[in-house]
Order: C-alpha cells, then sequence, then structure tokens
C-alpha cells in the first residue's frame, strides 16, 4: 500500500532575511511534504515558525534556496499560483479571518473567489460544514460564535477551497481547551479523510496525531522524526524551548520503568488500555 | 485587610431588552501574599469578576470590598482602589504607548503624583522586578520581543506598588519558556506580599501556582477551595463543558478500572503511584 505518494512540498537549502537585515530569520532548511502526510512545525516564539509558514503559499519568498510546490519553484509565476490554489493557511486570531456575516456565507467565499459554479459551491459548503460540526448554525451571524466555533469556521473556509494542504499557523493558541479539542477532533478527521496538514505549534500535547515532526531554534532546522522519538527526548527538548507537558511526564516515567511498551503513545486511550493488560 | 467578594451579582444594561445577568451571586477572597485564580471558559463571567477588583465595574447587588474600601459607595474612594489593585489586561502589550521604556513605567507613578526625585527608583524597581537590566529603560517599548514588552507591560502596573495584582490571561500567546518566567516572576511578587489574582482557562496553570481556585461557569461559582479539594470535586462531578487536565483524567480512567491511585494533577505523584500499583 505504500507506495511514493506524491510530493506537495519540498524545500532546498532555503534561507530567508527580511529586507534590510543581516540574520537570518530560517538557515539552510531542507525537507518534503508528500501527500496524506500530517507534519508538525515545533519551535518556541522567535524560532521562525511563522515565516516557514509564510512560504508554503508564496506570501514569502526565498532570500536563497528554493521552495517548491509540485515541483514548481514559487518565485516563478506558475509556482506561485500551484502554491496559492493548492496550500491554504489558517491563522492564529480567530477574529481576523472571517469575511462574511453569516457562517455559511462565509464558508462559500473562498470557492467563489476561485471562480466555481454554483452548484459546487453549495454541495463544497454543506461539506466543510459537517466536517467542521458547523452545519446546525450556518445561518446564524458569524460575530456569535465563540472562539472555537470562530476558528472552525475559518478551518471550514479553507476546506471549502478543496486545497491539497492545509498549513495551520498556531491556529489553537489564542482557544481556551474546549476550543483547542474541537479544532483537534476536526483535523484527526481531516487526516483520515487523507487531507494534507502541517500543523505550526509550540505545544507539544498537539503533535501525538502527527506522523512527523521538524524542530526549528533560531530558524535552523534542529530535529527530525516520529513524534513518539521527540517526546522520549523529556527534558532534553528544553533546549528549544519546548516543555514536556505533564502527561507526556508520566508517559515517560512508566516507559523507563518498562511498564509501557515501545507502541504506547502519550494517548489516554492507549496508556491506559497498555495498564489493563 | 483582604479582598472580600460577597454574593456579588452584575447585570449588564439592566432594564432593557439587552439585559443579561454575567454574574449570579459569586463569593470569594483573597489576602496578599496569596495566589487565587479564576477559571472558566469565555462567557463564565471571569474578566466580569476582575473588572470589579479595581472598581472598573461596580456591583448590581451584593458587596465588593477591597482593604476595607466597598466599590461602589462612593467613587471618591475608587482612586484609593485602583492604587491598591493593579489590574493588568489580556495582551497588556498591546496598550504600550509611550517612547521609551523609562517613560513608560514611571507614567503610572507620575499620574498619581510620586515625586518627580522618587520616579527613577520606582522605574529602576519596577524593572529589577521583572527580570529586565537598566538598559532597556532607554529603549523604545516598541522594539522589543513579544515578551519583553509583555515584562514592560506588568512593569508599569508594579511601579505603581499594587498591593494587589489582578491579571487577566497573563501567560496567553507565551511559548513554554515565556511561561515559565511569568510564573516564576509572580510567585516571587507573591512572596514578597502582593496578592495575586490570577484569570485563567489554564486549568493546569492554575492547579500548579494557586493557594485558591474559584471555578465559574455561567456567571456562577461552581467550585471554590484549594487545588487539592477542585481536582477531587472535579473528578466526583465532573464539570459539563470544563475540560479536565489530561493527567487528572488519566487517574479518573484508572481509578474506573481499578487503580489504587490518587486524584492528583502532578505528574510524578501518578506516576509513582501507578508503578506501586503494578509492583504489587
Amino acid at each position: 500500500m505504500n507506495f511514493q505518494k506524491e510530493l506537495i512540498i519540498e524545500l532546498k537549502n532555503l534561507s530567508f532575511f527580511y529586507p534590510g537585515t543581516k540574520r537570518p530569520v530560517l538557515r539552510d532548511l531542507d525537507f518534503k511534504l508528500r501527500s496524506g502526510e500530517w507534519i508538525a512545525v515545533l519551535g518556541a516564539n522567535g524560532s521562525g515558525k511563522s515565516t516557514l509558514a509564510k512560504h508554503f503559499n508564496a506570501l514569502l519568498v526565498p532570500t536563497q534556496g528554493a521552495c517548491f510546490v509540485y515541483g514548481h519553484d514559487t518565485k516563478t509565476n506558475e509556482g506561485q499560483f500551484l502554491a496559492r490554489k493548492n496550500v491554504t493557511l489558517v491563522f492564529q486570531n480567530p477574529d481576523n479571518q472571517i469575511v462574511a456575516a453569516i457562517v455559511e456565507e462565509d464558508v462559500a467565499f473562498g470557492p467563489e473567489n476561485l471562480g466555481i459554479p454554483s452548484v459546487e459551491i453549495e454541495e463544497r459548503v454543506k461539506k466543510a460544514l459537517k466536517v467542521t460540526g458547523l452545519y446546525d448554525v450556518r445561518k446564524r451571524p458569524t460575530y456569535t460564535l465563540s472562539g472555537g466555533q470562530k476558528q472552525r469556521l475559518a478551518v471550514a473556509g479553507a476546506i471549502a477551497m478543496e486545497p491539497a494542504c492545509m498549513v495551520l499557523d498556531e491556529a489553537t493558541s489564542m482557544l481556551d481547551p474546549k476550543g483547542r479539542k474541537e479544532i483537534n477532533d476536526v483535523l484527526c478527521k481531516l487526516h483520515k479523510g487523507g487531507m494534507t496538514l502541517i500543523s505550526i505549534t509550540h505545544r507539544l500535547e498537539e503533535i501525538v496525531y502527527c506522523d512527523r515532526c521538524v524542530v526549528l531554534s533560531r530558524g535552523a532546522k534542529v530535529w527530525e522524526g516520529t513524534p513518539r522519538d521527540l517526546l522520549i527526548m523529556g527534558d532534553g527538548l528544553l533546549e528549544w524551548g519546548l516543555r514536556v507537558p505533564p502527561l507526556v511526564e508520566v508517559w515517560g516515567r512508566l516507559r523507563d520503568a518498562g511498564l509501557l511498551s515501545d507502541e504506547v503513545l502519550p494517548k489516554i486511550d492507549e496508556m491506559v488500555d497498555a495498564l489493563c493488560l | 485587610m483582604p479582598i472580600v467578594v460577597e454574593n456579588l451579582v452584575h447585570i449588564y444594561h439592566e432594564g432593557t431588552p439587552l439585559e443579561i445577568e454575567a454574574l449570579k451571586g459569586v463569593s470569594m477572597n483573597a489576602t496578599p501574599g496569596e495566589w487565587v485564580s479564576i477559571v472558566g471558559h469565555t462567557g463564565s463571567g471571569k474578566s466580569t469578576l476582575a473588572q470589579h477588583l479595581n472598581a472598573l465595574l461596580v456591583p448590581t447587588r451584593g458587596k465588593v470590598i477591597i482593604d476595607g474600601i466597598e466599590v461602589g459607595t462612593d467613587s471618591k474612594e475608587h482612586r484609593k482602589i485602583r492604587q491598591l489593585v493593579g489590574l493588568i489586561f489580556q495582551y497588556p502589550e498591546q496598550q504600550l504607548f509611550e517612547e521609551t521604556v523609562f517613560a513608560e513605567i514611571a507614567f503610572g507613578p507620575r499620574n498619581w503624583g510620586v515625586p518627580e526625585g522618587e520616579i527613577p527608583s520606582r522605574v529602576s524597581e519596577a524593572l529589577y522586578l521583572v527580570g529586565l537590566d537598566e538598559s532597556f529603560s532607554k529603549r523604545s517599548p516598541f522594539q522589543l520581543s513579544g515578551g519583553e514588552k509583555r515584562r514592560v507591560a506588568i512593569a508599569s502596573v508594579l511601579s505603581v506598588r499594587p498591593r494587589y495584582l489582578v491579571l487577566d490571561e497573563p501567560t496567553a500567546g507565551l511559548d513554554s519558556k515565556g511561561k515559565d518566567e511569568l510564573c516564576a516572576l509572580l510567585e516571587k511578587l507573591k512572596t514578597s506580599g502582593t496578592g495575586i489574582i490570577h484569570v485563567t482557562h489554564d486549568l493546569e496553570l492554575a492547579l500548579d501556582f494557586s493557594d485558591k481556585i474559584l471555578v465559574l461557569e455561567g456567571g456562577k461559582a461552581l467550585l471554590w477551595g484549594s487545588p487539592e479539594i477542585i481536582v477531587e470535586e472535579l473528578i466526583e462531578r465532573g464539570i459539563e463543558g470544563l475540560v479536565m487536565p489530561p493527567v487528572v483524567e488519566l487517574a479518573r480512567r484508572l481509578r474506573d478500572v481499578g487503580f489504587d491511585v490518587p486524584v492528583t494533577w502532578k505528574a510524578q505523584v501518578l506516576a509513582s503511584a501507578i508503578e506501586e500499583n503494578l509492583q504489587k
């Protein structure tokens, strides 16, 4: 089943300087993203995560090296077009991303802009609202939504454009725990459905469902691998400004004591099942 | 002298069609040198409560008494209350406006009529408390990093030397290092006798640092007590809409399947208890 999946994004020796500055914000980054993968990009404040996110859909282009989307350099017109069409961004602040007064109209905004026929827009909007659990509030004014609902609305708007890949830049950081859980549940559903996802975050709680993690520190890639291998490092992650959450601490201690096997991830269900055996 | 809140009711737009009862009879208290957290999610009334503590809002019914002064009885007394209670809003760095960090931090004490000769020492003291060195005082607050800006914003309240500090989601948007540093700062202030009133939706953080916690839901006080009491009640009653800290949830699930583990939010305590259970 594991045949070569299609390459969506590829970075080659990507470095980026903001105009007029001498210190690179991103240094010599390399990595590949294939279709259906869920990647987490981790790093402390100021590590360059958000600057990197803006490269994925050509809001920024590299100063040195290159970013390819479907094999096309984002510095070229073709590459920029492909990036904008296939990669959508969801940002941190739920209030800054809503353009329409009514929920379903906001979801329709993206596909309308793409010139999709209206019959198809209706279909897409319905599907996006259902996946994000907003179908019942589709007629509501957007300002009446909670923070978690607004952020799901931003995700719904992105999905309705049917991108190949969605990038979430700290999309849960302004939400309360309930809102965070709502977004994570939606992402898990989308991932199962085959969507390619990039989560940009400093919260290690959120990476257990990802396939692969990339850690940035001062703009350079310092680590790449599976969530499990990353979380095993425990307090070693503090060097990169990352803190292991308490549940992972429990998991780490139990692993060290030989009470949890290698396959068990720090998820409550898996841990309870494994400990009951 | 403490802060005492008794059966506080706050109704916005009373007597109009837009009437909303944001607080429905809430009681709590705090003393200097204590860390009290107010936890609840969006819409629970926690910010409304916080704004009573320095007389930005006055009670519709019930009482808010700050070191013996009752909010709402005599508006001239509100001046004193605002000196006693420093309020730090969410994303306080958005309120920075002066040309230099010095002027920013000096603004509060100057406004309260602190003699000009005393201002530099007030600024140095506040900078020291938030862990920034003197070289910052000449810089523009707008050219600092996010974490530094937030510390300057907090320093500009500390320079008034409040007896209580009310902070609305002070850790929002900070990474783990920034969070650790801020909590260490608040703990230091607490030890030196300042009362900390911490408004947050992060129950995990509240459990780790608070002496007392008030859990609000829909304008009502659901729970009030020490972190130990809160966790026990949470496990017993389960609170609709409040996401349980993962470690507490794991402890609860393990107890359900027969493990003898304490109800705790502390990772190390739970891990040790699980190890003991399995060794038996």
